[in-house]
């Protein structure tokens, strides 16, 4: 009873400012869920909880029911909960909008935050875009607390630190930016914080939406890797990496990102050196045969038709024998209908994406080879891009391919093999222009930073390397 | 983005690199041709003597840039001669810059056209200078960094072609191996064959950045010695497969020995096309260097115009002087006549920089 008493004394009836309760009721006047429940009085003060009820759980007040003064009165017996704090209308405002309860007078100038929220989440579950046969089989979730506690869980050590701030000037979303204090480097993680200090927006979603916001230029690729995977969360942390977490999302993000980062795999690191290379090898050359096939299709055709042995030639022109269109057209054409079946099949629900990918995959083929409007060569190129482009890691730079092999296709219809050695060059020159949190894109190759970041990821084939940390203590 | 950092520094193996990209470049389509007028006897001699040459040139040039650290030749030059060093040393480098730039997307797009896209036109092919433009305008963080890409890419290419070419060989078509009488050191093609070894000239923008200027020297010995077998092999495949006589008859005679090397196993018919791909990912970041070398220099004489306005009138009018050259012949009689031009920058402006540095230390001491 003490400690309520002291808990009470924290509010403030001398007026520095409007009364708390009425300016409540009128900032949350048209908000169905805010309810101010008059829980008792004590002497000539009335007290009340203001709440969102649809966010406060019910578990931690106890109101006891009496007829000590009136028929079926109410008054707050008990508050379970970790902690409360005093705070201005602001704080009271934002902790309503937590699912926290302010404890008020009618005529108080302050109100008391009581933690009463009751926040909805899945729980834990499997990754649901990056699935691996080999390796923990949880990801994170939508709730920060969730994914920070599970960080914590993963990486218990006093070393990792978290940065917060809230960003969104409408709908303010907590952000954290994670690193392990020693290894990574300083410059990256003031830049990074800087950079986020610096974002100017009404709210964030998704931290794809954050990576946008933090792009300075119009950019195709994804700027850094995002991931569920806490275990490649904590693998980054120790090269050196940071990640930033955002409420409301399962998605954080890995910066600094480089193009190799988005061809690895949180398995690679559980399998033999050998294995992941292997795997890793394959995943490269999926890209290349999903920029390029098409393309390569287009440009021994119709442009540099000698370049190929004369056996392949006849045999493609017989393939294309009664198709009445342009090598690069019937190309063109083909790739458009495999994306459209490809949306489709990721839009609709799962029940009759299956049917779509049947009728467009198995009797639209069949139908169009009958129907010579593409030639049969031109299926087995389309349908080998198709499913190259799903070994892709990463969904984001799975889309930039989807985009990026019209752009070489284009290139093979107008010069031919010269063509797509020209648009090669210009994805090339348009990743070494790129940076992302101050590194470059294109790490390991090249100048890494502009910064003088130069203790990051050693990228390329790092999972060769047995104990990291050990090797770096034995370096200081 | 593109602004050069000042804490950016370039490693042996990033200068390497882009020497063997500039070798990659200037290595293949006329030089062989140069070598093969230039003598009748021991082919590798003239080859040798250039190369010796060459590797005291970049010894002079990086002990240039060692006397100034932090800065780009033609800051040094400025600084140290003054307005009679940009008249006789920035202007002609300049101007050499614009012409092998020039004449290397001519050469190239004529070798194109010849090559693998028969109809299409050379104001088409000539564009290519506007991909070099897009790499040379993000600076040469993005200019080392492609050439990385670049390196990886082509030189495995370069040198899987050059095996490939082993086939078909007859080593007594080479004969005489061991015997010169110095007849090529009076023929123009001789001196005009330099031009392959004036890459290091092209760092001229690039010891700013480099991590000890003094040991630029060291990037370009490494690449001409490691690109020593590639281009030995431009000159001798042609010799050992068609004979002397018929390869100096042939305009592009490594070109036409990559069209005569034909083996069942491989997939391509055509081994050009490849050969062309890999030589034109040289092409596009040799320009940029050049391209970039060529800003540099006129910045350093006014630093206050606009970057990236230069970049886009001097590609522009590179592109423009590619569409005025009328010939194959003539671009082979504007490498015989650059010849002087290049000997001097490549030898006599490092000298006259030292020379004068020491005159002025010496006076300044007493």
């Amino acid at each position: 009873m003490a400690s309520e008493q002291g808990m009470l004394q924290l509010l403030q009836t001398s007026p520095p400012s409007p009364a708390m309760l009425p300016l409540l009721r009128e900032t949350f006047r048209d908000a169905a869920d805010f309810e101010t429940l008059p829980i008792g009085e004590i002497g000539s003060q009335s007290f009340y909880l203001c709440y969102l009820n649809s966010l406060v759980g019910s578990d931690h007040l106890v109101f006891r029911v009496s007829e000590s003064s009136g028929p079926l009165d109410e008054t707050l017996e008990k508050f379970h909960g970790t902690k409360y704090a005093p705070g201005d209308f602001t704080a009271c405002e934002k902790a309503l909008c937590n699912g926290q309860t302010i404890l008020c007078t009618s005529d108080s100038y302050n109100g008391i935050i009581l933690e009463t929220s009751n926040i909805r989440q899945r729980g834990l579950q499997q990754p649901l875009t990056e699935n691996v046969i080999q390796g923990p089989m949880y990801a994170l979730n939508e709730d920060y607390n969730t994914n920070v506690a599970i960080m914590r869980q993963r990486m218990k050590t006093s070393k990792l630190k978290l940065w917060e701030i809230s960003i969104g000037t409408v709908t303010p979303t907590r952000l954290g930016v994670m690193h392990l204090e020693g290894i990574t480097n300083p410059l990256l993680i003031q830049r990074t914080h800087d950079m986020l200090s610096a974002l100017q927006t009404d709210g964030a979603q998704d931290t794809g939406q954050l990576l946008r916001l933090l792009t300075t230029k119009a950019t195709l690729f994804p700027l850094a890797v995002t991931t569920e995977r806490p275990d490649r969360l904590a693998a980054s942390l120790l090269k050196g990496k940071l990640i930033v977490l955002l409420d409301g999302t399962p998605f954080s993000i890995i910066a600094p990102g480089a193009f190799s980062d988005f061809w690895q795999s949180a398995e690679d690191y559980y399998l033999t050196p050998f294995i992941a290379l292997f795997l890793r090898m394959l995943r490269f050359a999926a890209l290349m045969i999903n920029l390029f096939l098409p393309a390569l299709y287009v440009a021994i055709t119709s442009v540099n038709i000698d370049v190929n042995r004369l056996e392949i030639s006849l045999a493609a022109s017989a393939s294309r024998e009664g198709v009445p269109y342009p090598v690069f057209v019937e190309t063109i054409l083909m790739l458009f209908l495999l994306d459209c079946m490809v949306e489709a099949g990721v839009r609709l629900p799962k029940s009759i994406s299956s049917t779509v990918t049947m009728v467009g995959g198995v009797v639209l083929g069949q139908a169009i080879i009958q129907a010579n409007i593409v030639s049969n060569l031109l299926v087995i190129v389309a349908a080998t891009t198709a499913l190259t482009n799903f070994i892709v890691i990463d969904y984001q730079m799975g889309l930039v391919q989807r985009i990026l092999k019209y752009f070489v296709l284009m290139g093979a219809g107008m010069l031919g093999v010269l063509g797509i050695v020209i648009c090669s060059a210009i994805l090339v020159i348009c990743l070494s222009r790129m940076e992302s949190f101050g590194v470059s894109y294109l790490t390991p190759i090249g100048p890494r930073a502009r910064i003088g970041i130069k203790s990051l990821d050693r990228g390329g084939f790092s999972f060769f390397r047995r104990n990291s940390a050990k090797e770096r203590r034995n370096k200081a | 983005m593109n602004h050069q950092p000042s804490s950016l520094k370039l490693s042996v193996t990033q200068l390497f690199m882009l020497q063997m990209m500039v070798f990659g470049a200037t290595s293949f389509y006329l030089y062989p041709y140069l070598i093969l007028h230039s003598t009748n006897q021991s082919y590798w001699i003239p080859i040798v003597s250039w190369l010796a040459l060459s590797l005291l040139g970049a010894w002079l040039f990086s002990h240039m840039m060692g006397l100034y650290p932090g800065k780009n030749a033609f800051d040094i030059t400025r600084l140290v001669l003054g307005w009679p060093g940009v008249i006789l040393f920035m202007l002609p480098f300049a101007g050499l810059l614009w012409w092998v730039m020039t004449l290397m997307i001519r050469a190239h797009s004529e070798i194109i056209s010849m090559t693998i896209l028969h109809s299409t036109p050379q104001w088409v092919l000539n564009g290519v200078v506007f991909v070099s433009l897009f790499l040379a305008s993000g600076g040469l963080v993005s200019i080392v960094r492609t050439a990385g890409v670049f390196f990886i890419i082509s030189v495995p290419i370069s040198i899987f072609l050059t095996l490939l070419g082993l086939s078909d060989m007859n080593p007594p078509l080479a004969k005489p191996w061991l015997i010169t009488t110095g007849d090529f050191l009076t023929d123009s093609q001789f001196y005009a064959s330099s031009y392959i070894w004036s890459g290091y000239l092209f760092f001229a923008a690039c010891g700013k950045y480099a991590i000890r200027p003094g040991k630029l020297w060291k990037p370009y010995w490494l690449a001409s010695l490691c690109f020593f077998p590639l281009i030995a092999a431009a000159v001798y495949l042609p010799i050992l497969t068609f004979g002397p006589e018929l390869s100096r008859s042939l305009t592009l005679p490594f070109i036409s020995k990559m069209d005569s090397v034909s083996s069942y196993w491989l997939i391509l018919e055509n081994l050009t096309a490849v050969f062309i791909s890999a030589s034109m990912l040289y092409v596009f970041l040799t320009v940029a260097l050049m391209l970039h070398c060529l800003v540099a220099a006129v910045l350093a004489v006014f630093p206050r115009w606009n970057k990236y306005v230069i970049y886009n009138l001097a590609a522009s009018g590179i592109y423009g002087s590619t569409l005025l050259i009328p010939s194959w012949r003539w671009i082979e009689t504007t490498v015989l006549s650059d010849s002087p031009l290049r000997i001097y920058l490549m030898f006599l402006f490092p000298i006259a920089v030292i020379v004068t540095s020491a005159i002025t230390g010496r006076k300044q001491s007493t």
